[in-house]
């Protein structure tokens, strides 16, 4: 921490960084807007048709440059080395809302409130993470994702994979042995409750994990140009991950929608990628 | 051996070299290895296996109601097979070593009174859940509603390792139970803590839900494991196979084995066709019969997610939840101990940056002892004109960490205040959330962890 003025005898930091010209001197001339104790961050409603005048997010204060002070002269006269490409991103809102149009359906588009708009579609690596990013809606949407899932092979009427797996060899046999006694062969338990759990395992609820299927419906809805991020290779976006960060941002969104909407608002788009999934499947 | 003492035990002089000196001591007498008999039992494979099943009545008689009677309750006596002694090879050697033990035979009583010749057949005791008081008490015991009947229970008891076939197995219930839990304690932490870092988001979910701590739970729910799941054992008992002991499993084994296989679930072998649809031959059903071992934790952690899977099933979602308040989210977590930072005055001052609050400054509030050697430093962090957090140390610089460590905590443990509680999303998924509860108040959606 940079040695500051005081009035009390002073920390003597064994940094040595502390006694450069403080970064932010420029940043204290401006007004705090807000101290540390107050609530940053609202998601009502009544902040949100506020929001909606203001073209695009500026969360942090804005920075221009990466650092405000910067030598004075380069050091060698020609650069010899790449200059890191500038990945550019979406900041128009009503690209955002095109895409959120198409993955929600129309009436879709004014269930999240814009902050939470942009923030599910942008991912830690957008601006090293100074913008409101979306890693713990995407953690949240994911276990929705998959419990809703499971409910959805539970509450389905039929599935012709659970029978034809378990069925033996020949009819059940009649009775079991143990070494010491014959027994009555148990029937299954039978319960109207139970519905399709039988069918419920770990590998069919797994297959709804797999992200090829979110990512080609994203893709669909256009989700790859419009979410925030930075690739490690601008050249190549398939091998930076694009389809993990996608994939990621529908979780996000599925989360936002849970948490800001309630739980049932997030199954209705749940249920809706479920379906899609059935239906490429 | 002392100089001449060749015989048994006794006082004897012994004479040293030294004349003068004559010592009287008591000579122990030779010892001799004694002949050391190996014993059957003490054998890889053949370890002592205490009797599997009931204890109570000693297997002498076995009170079992009738299956094939419908209404009345039809008790009758019935001898119970040869004891109640291992089945099993591994258990030959208990059998052999019990033949000592009078015959169970001659107290039995001929139960087949009615003068049918034939045996009627019943249910293994492993699988008739009626007939377990176990069982019963366990239900009992967890205050279980009537409509969750003592058959899911009895299935909730039995792993996969006992029992391959899944619709006798609680495989599909732990799973469905495995979910439930992760999707109510995320949600109930990212209502509580808002603004955790998702690494301590994780290790709280682990410190609630994993697999030690059901194990836990399950204990303090009374559950007891069989031996071995054989037909014979009790069905209140958790059944499951055991692991060799010393034999690695999960996460260990791969390290120790490099067997990548070992961190998946297992897969369940419950067809007779292996992969190209033919018909297994002889060498692949018995290289597939080797199940595997499982450590006691996690079959009794699958025993309880499996039991909230049937609180979900039977009761309601409303009541999956309550039943998840009251034995999950009451034990106490202090999260605050969960934290690990690397640099905290790096990241209290990126907080601050990127929040817009000014700069933070280290302030030395009080000391004492500086040049003795117990000193104490008391330092807060400030911002402007406001404390965010205070330390103590023994020099300067451990208490100024502390301060920014605990202004970060300050900051990341954030819990707000909503009235009439927070809001969970999965209150809207129950039944009655739409006709007479209040609508859905959006949960803090923080903005993220600084990446510094």
């Amino acid at each position: 921490m940079a040695l500051g003025p005081s009035l009390i005898r002073p920390v003597r930091s064994s940094c040595i960084r502390c006694l450069q010209p403080p970064l932010w001197q420029k940043a204290s001339t401006q007004s705090v807007s807000r101290t540390f104790h107050q609530s940053s961050h609202t998601n009502s409603s009544e902040a949100a048709v506020a929001e909606e005048q203001r073209p695009t997010v500026s969360y942090a204060f804005p920075r221009t440059k990466v650092y405000e002070y910067t030598r004075p002269q380069p050091r060698a006269p020609v650069k010899h080395r790449e200059t890191a490409q500038e990945f550019k991103v979406n900041d128009n809102q009503a690209v955002l809302d095109e895409m959120y149009g198409k993955l929600l359906g129309p009436q879709g588009v004014n269930i999240l409130t814009p902050e939470l708009r942009w923030q599910a579609v942008t991912h830690a690596s957008f601006d090293h993470g100074r913008q409101p990013y979306n890693n713990k809606l995407a953690f949240l949407g994911r276990r929705i994702l998959i419990f809703h899932a499971n409910l959805h092979i539970l509450n389905q009427t039929q599935f012709p994979s659970a029978t034809a797996q378990t069925s033996p060899k020949s009819e059940p046999s009649a009775t079991i042995s143990s070494d010491t006694a014959t027994y009555l062969a148990p029937t299954p338990f039978q319960h109207p409750d139970y519905k399709n759990l039988d069918a419920a395992t770990y590998e069919t609820v797994g297959e709804y994990k797999n992200g090829d299927a979110l990512a080609k419906f994203a893709k669909a809805a256009g989700l790859h140009h419009v979410m925030r991020w930075k690739p490690m290779n601008p050249g190549n976006l398939v091998q930076s991950g694009i389809d993990t960060v996608v994939v990621d941002c529908v979780y996000a969104i599925i989360g936002a929608i849970a948490l800001s909407r309630g739980g049932f608002e997030a199954k209705k788009f749940v249920t809706r990628l479920l379906e899609q999934r059935k239906l490429s499947a | 051996r002392l100089g001449n003492a060749l015989s048994l035990s006794g006082k004897r002089s012994l004479c040293s070299s030294f004349a003068l000196k004559l010592h009287t001591t008591m000579a122990r007498p030779a010892i001799v290895a004694p002949m050391m008999a190996v014993l059957d039992l003490q054998l890889l494979g053949r370890e002592y296996q205490p009797p599997v099943g009931d204890q109570t009545c000693l297997g002498y008689l076995l009170r079992i109601r009738c299956p094939t009677t419908a209404g009345a309750a039809c008790s009758r006596l019935r001898p119970s097979p040869c004891g109640t002694l291992g089945v099993g090879p591994r258990a030959a050697a208990a059998v052999r070593l019990s033949t000592s033990a009078p015959s169970r035979r001659t107290y039995a009583t001929p139960a087949h009174g009615k003068g049918s010749s034939s045996e009627q057949l019943s249910l293994p005791p492993s699988r008739s859940p009626h007939t377990s008081a176990k069982l019963s008490s366990l239900h009992a015991r967890l205050s279980l509603s009537p409509a969750f009947p003592l058959e899911t229970l009895a299935r909730c008891l039995i792993d996969p390792t006992a029992e391959p076939n899944p619709k006798f197995n609680n495989s599909t219930l732990s799973n469905l139970g495995n979910n439930l839990l992760g999707y109510y304690i995320t949600e109930h932490l990212l209502a509580k803590y808002p603004r955790l870092p998702l690494d301590v988001l994780r290790a709280a979910m682990h410190a609630y839900i994993s697999p030690p701590a059901l194990f836990q739970i399950g204990r303090e729910w009374g559950v007891e494991d069989a031996f071995e799941p054989t037909l014979e054992v009790d069905a209140g008992l958790l059944q499951f196979k055991r692991l060799k002991p010393g034999e690695p499993w999960g996460p260990e084994k791969f390290f120790k084995t490099g067997d990548k296989s070992a961190l998946e679930p297992p897969a369940p072998t419950t067809t007779n066709k292996n992969q190209n649809g033919d018909p297994k031959s002889a060498s692949e059903s018995a290289a597939e019969q080797e199940v595997e071992g499982i450590p006691q934790s996690h079959a009794t952690a699958n025993f309880v997610k499996s039991v909230f899977a049937g609180v979900y099933l039977h009761e309601s979602p409303s009541s999956a939840h309550h039943f998840f308040r009251q034995h999950i989210t009451s034990r106490r977590l202090d999260v605050s101990r969960l934290f690990n930072f690397e640099q905290p005055t790096r990241h209290l001052s990126r907080l601050c940056a990127r929040e817009g609050f000014e700069p933070p400054v280290a302030r030395l509030l009080s000391e004492t002892g500086r040049r003795s050697k117990t000193p104490v430093f008391i330092v807060g962090a400030y911002s402007g004109e406001e404390r965010l957090g205070e330390g103590y140390g023994a020099s300067l610089d451990e208490a100024r960490m502390k301060a920014a460590v605990s202004a970060l905590k300050g900051w990341y443990l954030y819990s707000p205040v909503v009235a009439g509680g927070v809001d969970r999303p999965s209150r809207m998924e129950e039944e009655g959330a739409w006709e007479g509860g209040r609508a859905f108040t959006s949960v803090f959606v923080d903005v993220g962890e600084v990446i510094v």
